[in-house]
């Protein structure tokens, strides 16, 4: 796959009337102690279609990770589902039970985490557990199964499948473990595939391949991605669509080439500022945002980005600025009062230089 | 000009297994040397595994080279009796760097009182002016580490640094844990730290999109062998080292969004192994590797203040 | 904002507070130091409790039963044993007995204990080896057998006997302790605290006891019912109190003749073991939740 044609189908990838394959609704997710309530998530809206990456990124305690698992009804205590609804090709997860759950979510969504090493059993070879999954959810003999688990590792780009299917967890460094819980991941060709953080446990060089061999067999099997990183230049890499998580709540929500060019929120341009580049000059101080995320349970009222923000206007403090769609720029959404444009940006940039 | 502070060839290694006879060692490190210039940084880079971690333990004296010498100030490390408090170190996660049992007070006034024979209130004076430096306030010094957010606690352990006054501060994977909000204000602070204070910064990190913002000088390791060092802009625009144009093709950027990295000698993703014998240690992933990489370690070369460990690296593009 | 107070006040709790805040919840382990600090309160203040003296013998009343049994006698409401003692009185000193020792006997062997392992955790190498090896050979023997050996060495009393129970227990405070500082040599905090300066002693007691005491504080109350417990069973075969000494292991011994006409002889002193024993156990448990700080109160 060359470099420019992954581009080209990208940016050709604009949503007409698109066919949801996930719809995920108001989706609110609380964590209980000590008899309080503590919002994790609140009402997160976001979709995704087929053959489309959508990254979630956010910062730690931004609620990324625990949409997630909502969505793969694997919320446990203490943490409690409020509300919502996931909407998977017609379906409506949240309904099923928990077994009906486990049997349809196994083939048509399967998830992968940050740390390969974990996931993984450590005391069953690679073989025992491709081959464990494909007799959970795929009607094949003993050698057809054997066969399907070489082709996975094959398709995984690992060299040599004889050999791996023989070794532990334990011998494989961590990005051979991430291929082969990628590998365990598409065995039943799932039509949706959650990745929450699949790279930054893993050098850069091995980030690499990750995310290549991601993105080639999503567009083969013209599957759905939910890829949840903090990590923005990542985003910039990969996705088709990029959902800004802050404080819980879904602040924008973006074609990624629009978003880095005009991001529209003020959270998002200034995480996009704060980022070293190639480009950033040396010895030039980086652009930060002021002070800190609010800790969990730390809730305040209005706009939550209202004490970092420097755009911040009285009413921001006070009221609560919704999620609000803009049908005209090719379908994106902003939860500010006062969404950013050319100009503000413009603005931003003189006075940064006055500083410098 | 002598340099500050000078690292000639160490080495160290670690031994792995013990059996009944017989033990086997690893090496960790080997022949790293660099200068680090006073009020300058030097950006340590390097993949998990190529003992830029242990390079640091040999830095801040928390262990012994098996062989090499270190100097500061041009006087060798033995010789020098407060070394701990002039050259310092900043772990990469402070959730894990400052005792938790500990309030903040405490955690800075450890140093003063282990070191130096001062009087209550300017033990008290030196504290809050290195949390003042730091940017944060008296208050904070009456908490605990947990009550701290990540950024707050990577401010207390830059200020336990500084609170001795030292020459060098080695600051491992610093800015690693931390969220990309708070990453630029803790990288804005250490190079404030060394415009108002002089210290030179010797900055570990695996990260070489951040090398370019605060570095001056760059030391690629890998598997503990020096493969490329130079002046940043030197070595990242026009870097000679095979694995070093590998990481900074590795590297996303935001700069131009739609530009997919590209992995690109996934020769085999299961040949990271190390050569046996004398051989270049890059020789397995290496596109250009020949027979005579598998013969001998390269030398360093010294090409204009741009050192390389790689005989192809002048013909490469 | 009353809401947003009342939720992020866990975070400005010292890390003692929080321990408490996580334990209070915990309703049976708080049940369990309750009936403990009962036991403890009667027992520092047994003669103001008492009804009559321990050793006073009233002759005429041999065996009386308790006071829900036909043919008690009032004044003695838990009955009197075959010597017509107070059966309430002689517990209730039989409570200090039994708290007191459990408590030294426990703080014996903690002090040896976290001392010997810190060192072989610390210093590792030869030194280590052999203290380790010699702990392994104390557990591999049966805890009360060792304890007969060594009180059969020392001669029978009460003195001897606890020397000899805190020695039983003191391999499993070496143990717990070395493991502990061995994990904790190797994290951030150590070696920076290693690098502002402190060594030796200042390191075990500055830094790593504060955070492997833990571990620690939860083996003691699971050693203070294994004490009193081995202080009964060696009162018991004599080795340890001795008549008329009201220690509870002898007043279950020595009553052992009765259990078939005055049973409450026997089970009341027996009731009184148990009672201490699950109270420090759920204590023990309760502690041990708390403190963890992989149970997160948020």
């Amino acid at each position: 796959m060359s470099n420019e044609s992954s581009v080209m189908s990208r940016q050709s990838s604009v949503r007409k009337n698109p066919p949801f394959l996930l719809k995920v609704k108001n989706l609110s997710v609380d964590f209980r102690s000590h008899g309080k309530s503590i919002s994790a998530v609140e009402s997160v809206n976001y979709d995704a279609c087929a053959g489309e990456t959508v990254a979630v990124v956010g910062e730690s305690g931004s609620g990324k990770s625990v949409t997630a698992l909502a969505i793969m009804g694997l919320i446990r205590k203490p943490g409690i589902l409020r509300s919502g609804m996931v909407k998977f090709d017609g379906k409506d997860l949240l309904a099923l039970s928990s077994r009906q759950r486990r049997k349809y979510m196994g083939r048509n969504l399967s998830m992968i985490f940050q740390e390969p090493a974990t996931s993984l059993n450590p005391s069953f070879s690679i073989g025992q557990q491709i081959t464990e999954v494909l007799k959970l959810h795929e009607n094949l003999n003993h050698a057809q199964r054997h066969n399907r688990a070489l082709d996975l590792i094959n398709e995984v780009g690992i060299s040599d499948p004889v050999k791996c299917l023989k070794l532990w967890p334990h011998q494989l460094s961590g990005g051979m473990n991430q291929r082969v819980m990628i590998a365990m991941a598409i065995s039943c060709n799932p039509s949706l595939l959650i990745a929450d953080e699949p790279t930054t446990a893993l050098d850069v060089t091995v980030q690499a391949q990750i995310l290549d061999l991601l993105r080639s067999l999503q567009q083969k099997n013209n599957m759905g991605m939910i890829f949840i990183t903090h990590d923005l230049s990542v985003v910039s890499n990969i996705a088709h669509r990029v959902v800004v998580m802050y404080a819980g709540q879904v602040v924008e929500n973006c074609p990624t080439t629009e978003l880095f060019q005009q991001p529209q929120h003020p959270y998002t341009e200034a995480l996009l500022k704060s980022l070293p580049t190639k480009n950033s000059y040396k010895n030039k101080r980086l652009y930060s945002i002021k002070g800190s995320p609010p800790k969990a349970g730390e809730r305040l009222s209005g706009c939550r980005f209202y004490s970092r923000c420097n755009y911040a206007k009285n009413n921001c403090r006070e009221e609560s600025p919704k999620l609000i769609n803009d049908l005209q720029s090719n379908y994106r959404a902003v939860r500010c009062f006062y969404p950013l444009t050319n100009a503000t940006n413009h603005m931003l940039d003189l006075f940064d230089d006055s500083l410098a | 000009m002598t340099a500050l502070l000078e690292v000639n060839n160490i080495s160290k290694s670690y031994q792995v297994s013990s059996r009944l006879f017989g033990a086997t060692t690893e090496s960790i490190l080997s022949d790293v040397s660099f200068e680090l210039e006073s009020g300058k940084i030097l950006a340590v880079v390097g993949e998990s595994g190529s003992g830029k971690s242990t390079l640091a333990r040999q830095v801040v004296k928390l262990e012994q080279p098996d062989s090499g010498e270190m100097f500061l100030d041009g006087k060798p490390y033995v010789s020098i009796p407060d070394l701990h408090q002039r050259v310092r170190m900043i772990f990469q996660n402070p959730a894990a760097s400052l005792n938790p049992r500990k309030r903040v007070y405490q955690l800075l006034e450890g140093p003063l009182k282990n070191y130096r024979n001062l009087s209550r209130s300017e033990r008290d004076d030196l504290i809050f002016q290195s949390l003042e430096k730091v940017g944060l306030s008296n208050e904070q010094a009456q908490r605990y580490p947990h009550m701290l957010s990540g950024g707050q606690g990577q401010r207390i352990a830059m200020a336990r640094a500084i609170i001795s006054g030292p020459q060098v501060i080695v600051a491992d994977e610093a800015v690693s844990a931390l969220d990309v909000s708070v990453q630029a204000q803790i990288l804005n602070l250490i190079m404030d730290l060394r415009d108002d204070m002089g210290m030179s910064w010797l900055f570990i990190t695996h990260d070489i999109s951040v090398v370019n913002v605060i570095a001056d000088t760059v030391l690629v390791l890998y598997a503990g062998r020096m493969m490329e060092m130079g002046p940043v802009k030197q070595v990242l625009e026009s870097p000679l080292h095979p694995y070093t144009r590998k990481l900074l093709q590795s590297v996303p950027g935001v700069d131009s969004p739609g530009n997919e990295v590209v992995a690109v000698d996934v020769k085999s993703a299961s040949d990271d192994t190390l050569p046996e014998g004398p051989a270049c240690a890059y020789l397995a992933r290496c596109p250009l590797a020949d027979k005579y990489c598998a013969e001998c370690v390269p030398p360093m070369m010294n090409l204009d203040k741009h050192l390389v460990a790689c005989l192809k690296a002048v013909k490469s593009p | 904002m009353s809401k947003a107070d009342t939720s992020t006040e866990i975070y400005d709790l010292t890390p003692w507070q929080e321990t408490w805040v996580k334990f209070r919840t915990n309703r049976i382990a708080a049940l369990g130091l309750l009936v403990l600090l009962i036991l403890i309160i009667s027992a520092i203040f047994a003669p103001l409790l008492v009804t009559h003296d321990p050793h006073e013998q009233f002759t005429d009343i041999l065996l009386a039963p308790p006071f829900w049994a036909d043919g008690s006698q009032s004044g003695f409401f838990l009955g009197t044993d075959d010597l017509g003692r107070d059966m309430f009185s002689r517990l209730i000193y039989g409570a200090r007995y039994s708290l007191f020792l459990g408590f030294a006997i426990v703080s014996l062997a903690l002090f040896f204990g976290v001392a010997i392992g810190a060192i072989a955790g610390m210093k590792r190498g030869l030194l280590e080896t052999v203290i380790l090896r010699l702990m392994d050979i104390m557990l591999a023997i049966p805890a009360i057998l060792l304890a007969i050996v060594i009180v059969a060495l020392l001669g029978a009393s009460l003195m001897n006997a606890a020397m000899a129970v805190s020695i039983v227990l003191l391999p499993h405070f070496v143990r717990i302790t070395r493991a502990a500082v061995i994990t904790e040599m190797n994290k951030d905090y150590v070696l920076s605290a290693k690098l502002d300066g402190s060594r030796g002693w200042k390191l075990l007691f500055q830094t790593l006891l504060p955070n492997i005491s833990a571990p620690l504080i939860v083996q003691s109350t699971l050693s203070f019912s294994n004490a009193i417990l081995d202080i009964a069973a060696l009162g018991f075969l004599g080795l340890g109190a001795q008549p008329p000494t009201p220690e509870w292991g002898t007043l279950l011994s020595s009553s052992r003749e009765f259990i078939e006409v005055a049973p409450w002889t026997v089970t009341l002193p027996g009731l009184a073991i148990l009672i201490t024993v699950l109270a420090s156990n759920l204590l023990g448990d309760g502690l041990r939740d708390a403190l963890d700080p992989r149970i997160d109160p948020l």
